[in-house]
């Protein structure tokens, strides 16, 4: 970031005099495909939305297919139709997700090829430990406040586990904010590439500490809420930790989704990079049909001053 | 076939060996005692022609019954005839007198092309580099060969080289025969080579001789001038992007000399205290070359070259300020990016046939990066640095052997000791409050030895038939893997008229190093990374035919060159990988055994005498990659592939003190991947993926689908640049004011495209980058 920054500043002429041009093209004819976009979870209802691809240029058609048929089946057996609701979502009336049951979602539409997506849902995360430790560095370059978070919990060895850690802040009566990953010194999530692109949830697997008890401890950018006295203080907010285990699906497009709506952004300097297919499991069409177990547990912090 | 061309290898020094008396020496500069390369050394009788090769030297075979009248004549100089009393000789150096003295010395080949045994090959003498018109009035050899059919440009204002169809990694960039892994400054915009310090260079498409080896794509051979053996001279020049100096001179008349020569970007430092005044961060850039030669003659059999280079890049970002508790803290962010090179050389003349050359060289690229935070007060210190490099340590011998005036070989081996350090961290923490850090964590180094081999046989049969036909064989070991590579060279050529030839050429090359990089022209950051056996060498073959012409009595050249090039075992970034993505192997993150065909016809009319010099090309080119998980398996063209390019250069001596130059280039579009489809994505309420919006469970971002990779085309590219030269004679030596003016009717040309929502529509954009562009430079000769 600082050598973009660096960079900027050092060819400030040259960008104020290079431009932007809109262009007109003739575009290609789109193939007809329906887009599903589903997460599922234990003990929730399925709530599916069904749309369809449109072309680069089409701002006026909807993206919502409102009549479509939509059957979910539990282990490869039919178990319930999902019913049409409004603006594109159709919902199970009774059917909720079980731990480890595999799912299959076939939609039909007389105008677009049919679609299959499977997933199954992933147990939940065993937390050992979790904690936050206030103001453990101060970092000029970014003039910002970064605090702890730390959880230990424990990896199941037969097989590849996915996760999704994500923050959110919430002070007194307010809505609760999404904070994002800035900075780690946490291997694991350095190695998912994805924190140089300061995403608000970050997914990662275990393959650095299959079957370990592993402690992650990473940073979260919370500046102070003022001084009293040139004191800095912090008033009292709600950390909510959100710790999902996710499927290999979640992890793939979330992952995926991050990059390419990155990769969308330009700048003078990275240019556009070759563009990033979205990732999707659902066959014949786009989007997702993906499980995680959630877990969200609120650590509380109450009014201090600087604590460091 | 392969045993044929054994055969043929072996067969040819024998039946073309005869008996002659040979004469040898070294033509050289009568003024500055810098040897001249490539200048020709004709003998009457036999009409032969034999030119001196890279350090001065030629040799020359005669029939003892001829008589030894000699003319020695190249294009900047003099001509100079000399008839000889006696036989009993066989040392003749020449000295020659430069025809104009304001201007650099010139060196080119004036053999005429139709005769010269080589093809693909392009040069531009360094007196014509320094007046094409460039960004910023600053000489740049790269950009200068961007303007010759076959080689691309990538993204406009990159100094990066993409010869037919190949990628910027597959050029090997060699300064005094010794490899330069990055040759870039400036994000690109300037190229690590200070046309001060360069006394030739040329640049290989393609027919490659076998004493080249290593890269798929093009050798780009640059050669340093040795300094002034006779008198102290030096230049300084003042530009907007650079400042530099030279100076030359004799360590001991006629036998030793210096060279010494430096570049920098002056004001990258004067931001660094100004971003300070404003801030509490202060940001600064920089970079700077440095080339020193020295040069010393033992005797008439023996001389001693010691060449040093060193360029980096560096960004500085220095941070002081009081932290929310009051106390002084102080951090640093360094990136650091660049090239190191040393070569000791040793020439000897065993006999007049045979010429030798030993050559010791270290060559060292690293990027370093790293952050340092200090507070004293609460005794925190923080500190976190990444190195990536490639190291070579590199022992090479060559022989020219001169069996005939009909028959040289050359000979000689290359020993490559490679050390790879494809990258790892460093981090440290200490604080009272948390235990203390210490660990390094990245990807482990890695030796890999190479040891290549090399013959070349150059022949003339008859008048009309000539060629050079040889075979590189090189033998690389890594991780207990080894891979041996026998590559056939060869040449032919035939004379089809007194003035014009037809040329046949088949080579293959093979390289075992590999560069991750992104193709953008930002990124600093460059990781060599060494073949394996999971990731092969990859490897090309290329067959080209070429109808040369001089025409204008030897004043101009045409070659219309017809070429196809095949490649494999290329490799790509996967989607969405990057390099600092940590997983057990780099191979994780990447495509390999990516297959590229490359074919295109290139016209070149060149002038290079006269008052009016500079050339004309045209490229017709195609080039598709393929890897099985991109663009589903199919063949999609290469990101910069260009169906035509067209580039017009003229340079116009008004008089001795002011030349004239313009140049015109034109590109039909560069491939990109074109959006065409958009849905709607949701993400789930309790993670929030990428953007949050309270209240809401439902999160909907557009997400795109695209055509066919590189399917589609930008708009064309094209621009004239304009340059004006006024030297002066002046009391301490000779000024010149340069003022040139880049993309003269201010083109928008695209930079890239992009899409963005604008009026509620998803809309395709493009960028520009340099509008019309004024400069001015001064610089002093004395």
């Amino acid at each position: 970031m600082k050598i973009r920054i660096l960079l900027i500043s050092i060819s400030i002429i040259l960008l104020s005099v290079s431009c932007q041009k809109e262009l007109e093209i003739e575009l290609p004819e789109i193939e007809k495909k329906l887009v599903v976009n589903c997460f599922f979870s234990p003990d929730s209802l399925f709530k599916v939305r069904v749309g369809k691809l449109l072309s680069i240029n089409d701002s006026t058609s909807s993206y919502i297919v409102e009549d479509a048929n939509c059957d979910i089946f539990e282990n490869g057996v039919f178990a319930e139709k999902l019913q049409y609701t409004s603006n594109g979502f159709y919902i199970s009336e009774t059917l909720m997700p079980k731990l480890g049951s595999i799912y299959t979602l076939e939609v039909k539409h007389p105008n677009f090829p049919n679609i299959l997506a499977t997933d199954t849902v992933p147990f939940p995360i065993n937390i050992l430990e979790e904690y936050f430790v206030h103001t453990t560095l101060y970092s000029p370059l970014d003039e910002s406040y970064f605090h702890d978070i730390n959880i230990r919990f424990q990896d199941n060895p037969l097989k590849r586990n996915y996760y999704e850690l994500s923050l959110q802040v919430k002070q007194q009566e307010n809505n609760p904010y999404n904070l994002t990953f800035e900075k780690s010194n946490d291997l694991v999530l350095q190695s998912t590439g994805l924190i140089g692109l300061y995403p608000r949830a970050i997914v990662f697997s275990d393959k650095l500490f299959n079957g370990q008890s592993y402690f992650l401890s990473t940073y979260y950018m919370l500046n102070s809420s003022g001084t009293i006295n040139n004191e800095v203080f912090y008033n009292s907010y709600d950390l909510i930790v959100h710790f999902n285990a996710i499927s290999y699906q979640f992890h793939e497009y979330t992952r995926y989704l991050i990059m390419h709506l990155i990769n969308q952004e330009s700048d003078i300097f990275e240019g556009i990079g070759d563009p990033i297919q979205m990732y999707s499991n659902i066959e014949n069409g786009y989007g997702i049909f993906a499980a995680y177990c959630p877990r969200t547990d609120t650590l509380h912090h109450e009014f201090s001053f600087d604590n460091k | 076939m392969k045993t044929k061309l054994l055969l043929l290898t072996i067969i040819l020094p024998i039946s073309l060996f005869s008996q002659n008396i040979t004469i040898s020496g070294y033509i050289s500069d009568a003024e500055t005692g810098e040897k001249i390369i490539s200048a020709i050394i004709h003998h009457e009788n036999s009409k032969n022609n034999v030119l001196s090769n890279n350090f001065g030297f030629y040799s020359l075979q005669i029939k003892k019954e001829d008589s030894l009248k000699i003319t020695v004549f190249c294009v900047g100089y003099k001509t100079q005839n000399i008839i000889i009393p006696t036989k009993n000789i066989n040392n003749i150096n020449f000295k020659l007198i430069s025809n104009n003295k304001i201007e650099e010395v010139i060196v080119s080949a004036n053999i005429p092309i139709n005769k010269r045994i080589e093809t693909s090959v392009l040069e531009i003498p360094v007196n014509q580099l320094n007046k094409i018109p460039a960004v910023g009035s600053e000489p740049d050899i790269m950009k200068a060969f961007q303007l010759m059919p076959g080689v691309q440009s990538g993204n406009e204002g990159n100094s990066g080289l993409f010869v037919r169809g190949g990628g910027s990694d597959e050029n090997l960039i060699l300064l005094d025969d010794v490899p330069l892994y990055y040759v870039n400054h400036l994000g690109g915009f300037v190229s690590v080579f200070n046309s001060d310090a360069i006394k030739k260079v040329s640049l290989i498409k393609g027919g490659f001789p076998a004493r080249y080896g290593g890269r798929l794509s093009s050798i780009m051979d640059v050669r340093m001038k040795e300094g002034n053996d006779k008198e102290y001279h030096g230049n300084i020049s003042l530009g907007i992007i650079t400042s530099k100096f030279s100076l030359e001179g004799p360590i001991k008349k006629d036998e030793s000399s210096f060279l010494i020569s430096g570049r920098a970007l002056v004001w990258g430092l004067l931001v660094q205290p100004l971003t300070s005044l404003v801030s509490n961060a202060s940001v600064g850039y920089n970079f700077y070359d440095l080339n020193a030669k020295f040069n010393h003659k033992i005797n008439d059999k023996n001389n001693l070259f010691f060449s040093f280079y060193k360029g980096d890049d560096n960004v500085i970002v220095k941070y002081k300020d009081k932290d929310f508790s009051g106390n002084n803290v102080v951090a640093n962010n360094i990136l650091r990016w660049g090239n190191t090179l040393f070569a000791g050389r040793w020439n000897h003349v065993f006999n007049p046939r045979l010429f030798s050359n030993l050559t010791l060289s270290y060559t060292k690229y690293r990027y370093d990066s790293s952050v340092d935070y200090n507070d004293k007060t609460e005794n925190q210190e923080y500190s976190l640095n990444f190195i990536t490099a490639i190291n070579d340590i590199i022992l090479k011998s060559d022989f020219e052997y001169n069996i005939s005036s009909k028959y040289k070989i050359r000979f000689g081996s290359n020993s490559v000791y490679h050390h790879f350090q494809p990258g790892f961290s460093y981090y440290k923490l200490n604080s009272p409050d948390i235990s203390e850090i210490d660990t390094t964590y990245g990807y482990s180094d890695i030796y890999a030895p190479e040891t290549t081999l090399y013959l070349e046989n150059e022949f003339r049969l008859g008048k009309i038939f000539s060629g050079n036909i040889g075979i590189h064989a090189s033998y690389y070991y890594i991780e207990n893997t080894a891979f041996f590579s026998p590559e056939p060279r060869i040449l032919l050529n035939f004379l089809t008229s007194k003035s014009s030839s037809i040329k046949l050429s088949y080579t293959q090359m093979q390289q075992k190093v590999h560069l991750l990089t992104r193709n953008t022209a930002s990124s600093p950051m460059d990781v060599w990374i060494p073949s394996t056996s999971n990731l092969p060498p990859s490897n090309s073959k290329q067959y080209a035919v070429s109808f040369n012409k001089s025409i204008a009595k030897n004043n101009a050249e045409l070659s219309i060159e017809a070429y196809y090039k095949t490649s494999d075992n290329l490799i790509a970034y996967k989607e969405g990988a990057t390099y600092r993505t940590i997983s057990n192997s780099w191979i994780d993150k990447l495509e390999t055994q990516g297959k590229g065909t490359s074919y295109g016809i290139e016209l070149l009319l060149q002038k290079k005498q006269g008052k009016l010099t500079g050339w004309i090309g045209y490229t017709y080119a195609k080039t598709d990659r393929q890897f099985t998980n991109l663009n589903f398996g199919n063949p999609y063209p290469f990101k910069y592939d260009r169906r035509h390019d067209i580039s017009i250069v003229a340079m116009y001596n008004i008089n001795s003190k002011i030349d004239i130059s313009a140049n015109w280039v034109y590109g039909s579009g560069y491939a990109y991947t074109l959006p065409i489809g958009k849905y709607e994505a949701v993400s789930n309420g309790n993670t929030n993926i990428h953007y949050f919006n309270s209240g809401d469970i439902w999160y909907d971002e557009i997400i795109l689908t695209y055509a066919d990779r590189n399917k589609s085309r930008m708009r064309a590219y094209h621009r004239m640049d304009l340059a004006v030269n006024m030297r002066k004679q002046k009391k301490h030596g000779i000024r010149t004011l340069t003022f040139s003016i880049y993309n003269v009717y201010n083109r928008q040309n695209p930079y890239y495209y992009y899409t963005k929502v604008k009026d509620s529509e998803v809309k395709l954009f493009q960028q520009s980058l340099f509008p019309i562009v004024p400069s001015i430079s001064y610089s002093l000769k004395f």
